[in-house]
């Protein structure tokens, strides 16, 4: 009931997956996520689970809530996300499975997520283009997030660090879960993974990483999103 | 977790860390059931972990050990790290430790380093401000822990502004025990390459009353040789840095999750150095220290240690020793202990350990009198450890107020 999309298809592979599950998103629901790691998961080797670390709160300051609040609704979003997802990898028979859902705060555990991370910071700096879709990306989360209020370059500043925080996730998929190639999935295209694979930006992937789309198929025909109950972190579906 | 089940022996560095940073629980195996046990490090040597704390002590100041690791083949816990440097204080068994300690003693006494403290708060305060004018939720290590050894320490040092930037590409080190033995070189080659440069211009332009001058005069007097100078130099920077960015997070933490005895800290100030020596004693900032070397066969609790094998210690076995510290994974701040044993025994105790004491005192009252509320963005439990640092903290502390 899925389908797989490979940003390139000659470089299709059964290593690892890894999962960018969305607090942001209203299709992220426990139910799912289950069928999502269902699916995903005797399809590879090996798979990896991954949910925004404190970043995630940034998008709702950004947006006007105060800090506190928004760091409270980023926990309860965090364990929403997580709990679903082991409890699925339990059931398939993965051993482990809480060491396989990671939030990207505890991914700071490892050296090669901390390097990676000291790239794309300087890439965002340096780099127009992915500076462009960093900035792009987050406009539109904040937007959403922010119900119709303008949003500033200001706040921006602020929640940027969310999508930056997440790239090396988009890089270095092969160093950070120690594989030869994996691949990451997500729900929709992005500016930033496009900048990326196309190796005109200083960010340049690990040899090894891959990305593609994942799709549900009746939600191709019945449009999932306008019947989506609201996401952990209420930002309207897209 | 080991209680019913042996570990198999060797036991391999680096353990799996305790929960929050208590005693990794083959840590805790070994101090109750192999108190002399064997532990393979990272560079395939074998040596002997010691955990309890009276044979530490006694080990610590037995001359038949000695601390001499600059000779090549010498056992390391990765490759050529920081104990390689010749003549550093560091590696010199006595007499000539005694001679170069002098030196510097002065320098680090408890009277002597009180006088620092505005220096301490001054950064301290610049760098809350700055938090204060950022986003929140944010990174204390990032924001603090990190920057705050590196602005203070950089100062009282007396690094030149034109090797600021240098101070911090190399600084703190990542010691990390998971890399190559050729990282580890070219790690500790970087950090060689700056000590000469900032022996260089401090030469040219003299920074009185900084333990650089202090070290550059008894060089100059002759006291002590080119290499004991630049080796004692070598490893006094390294310890103004990486060994205080673990207990600024380490304590900042363990506070916030003890919030009772934090809000009585910010009740009654004059319980911050109550709660920094319980940080000292609960946390350390490490796993393993450095080995040491049998000089000659040493029976030690009934284990024969044979001439030319390692030793070394995890500090955090001895303050968690319940034969000293009672109900020792509990964090108290109103202890009658205090957590002078973090900082070894013997010949080689701590230098900077009255220096340590201030630094943390003035940070964590400037960061907790400032932001009373401060608390975790994420659950204690996804903290970042990183096992393989050998100062082993929370790579990443996300904090809201
Ligand atoms: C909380 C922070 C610190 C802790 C827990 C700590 C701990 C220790 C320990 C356990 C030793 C003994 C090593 C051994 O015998 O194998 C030591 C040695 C030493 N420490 Fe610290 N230290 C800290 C901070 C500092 C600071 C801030 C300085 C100075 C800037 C410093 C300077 C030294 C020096 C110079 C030695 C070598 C002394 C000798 O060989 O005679 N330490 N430290």
């Amino acid at each position: 009931m899925f389908t797989l999309d490979w940003l390139a298809e000659t470089a299709r592979h059964r290593d690892h997956v890894l999962v960018g599950l969305s607090p942001q998103n209203g299709r992220y629901k426990p139910e799912y996520i289950r069928n999502l790691i269902f699916w995903l998961q005797p399809r590879f080797r090996s798979i990896d689970v991954v949910i925004p670390g404190f970043e995630a709160a940034y998008t709702l300051v950004a947006a006007g809530h105060p800090p506190a609040q928004a760091v409270h609704r980023a926990r309860r979003a965090y364990r929403q996300l997580r709990n679903p997802a082991v409890r699925a990898l339990a059931d398939l028979g993965v051993p482990d499975p809480s060491r396989h859902v990671t939030s990207w705060t505890r991914l700071h555990a490892d050296a090669a997520y901390r390097a990676s991370l000291i790239r794309s910071r300087k890439a965002y700096l340096t780099d127009p283009r992915i500076r462009r879709a960093c900035r792009e990306m987050t406009a539109e989360v904040v937007g959403n997030a922010a119900d119709g209020q303008p949003v500033t370059q200001c706040d921006i500043d602020i929640a940027v660090r969310y999508v930056i925080a997440e790239i090396p996730l988009l890089t270095d998929g092969p160093d950070v879960f120690g594989a030869d190639r994996s691949v990451f999935v997500y729900h929709r295209a992005t500016p930033l993974v496009a900048a990326i694979a196309d190796s005109g930006s200083i960010l340049t992937a690990a040899p090894g990483q891959t990305w593609a789309i994942v799709s549900q198929e009746e939600e191709n025909r019945d449009g999932h999103d306008r019947t989506g109950t609201p996401a952990a972190i209420p930002v309207s579906a897209r | 977790m080991t209680d019913t089940i042996e570990p198999e022996l060797p036991l391999q560095y680096p353990f799996p860390l305790g929960d929050t940073g208590a005693l990794p629980p083959l840590t805790a195996w070994a101090q109750r059931a192999k108190p002399v046990c064997p532990v393979r490090l990272p560079s395939g040597v074998t040596a002997w972990m010691l955990t309890r704390k009276d044979d530490v002590a006694q080990m610590l100041a037995d001359n038949r050990f000695s601390r001499n690791l600059a000779e090549p083949g010498s056992p390391r816990m990765v490759g050529e790290d920081l104990t390689s440097v010749h003549d550093a204080i560091f590696n010199l068994d006595p007499p000539a430790h005694g001679r170069v300690r002098q030196v510097l003693s002065g320098w680090f006494t408890r009277r002597a380093v009180q006088r620092h403290r505005p220096l301490f708060a001054r950064h301290a305060h610049r760098l809350l401000d700055q938090l204060s004018a950022g986003p929140n939720p944010a990174d204390l290590v990032e924001a603090y822990s990190a920057p705050l050894p590196l602005d203070a320490m950089g100062e009282l040092m007396g690094v030149p502004p034109e090797l600021a930037a240098e101070c911090r590409q190399v600084y703190p080190m990542s010691l990390d025990l998971s890399s190559t033995p050729e990282a580890v070189e070219k790690e500790t080659d970087a950090a060689k390459q700056f000590i000469a440069r900032l022996i260089a211009a401090r030469r040219a332009d003299p920074a009185p009353d900084t333990p650089v001058h202090t070290l550059l005069e008894a060089r100059r007097e002759g006291v002590i040789s080119e290499s004991e100078m630049f080796g004692t130099l070598f490893l006094i920077f390294v310890t103004s840095f990486d060994p205080l960015v673990a207990p600024l997070t380490t304590g900042p933490m363990i506070l916030m999750l003890h919030r009772r005895q934090l809000v009585e800290c910010v009740a009654d100030p004059s319980l911050w150095p109550k709660a920094v020596e319980e940080v000292l004693r609960y946390f350390h900032n490490g796993g393993l220290g450095f080995p040491r070397i049998a000089r000659e066969d040493v029976e030690l609790n009934g284990t024969m240690i044979r001439q030319g094998d390692a030793v070394v210690v995890p500090m955090q076995a001895v303050t968690w020793d319940p034969r000293h510290y009672r109900n020792p994974e509990r964090f108290n701040i109103h202890r009658a202990t205090d957590g002078s044993a973090t900082f070894g025994a013997g010949p080689h105790y701590c230098l900077g350990s009255q220096l340590a004491r201030v630094v943390l005192q003035e940070a964590f009252s400037a960061l907790f009198q400032r932001f009373p509320t401060l608390d975790l963005a994420v659950s204690e439990r996804e903290l970042p450890w990183d096992p393989n640092r050998m100062f082993t903290r929370p790579m990443q502390l996300p904090v809201t107020w």
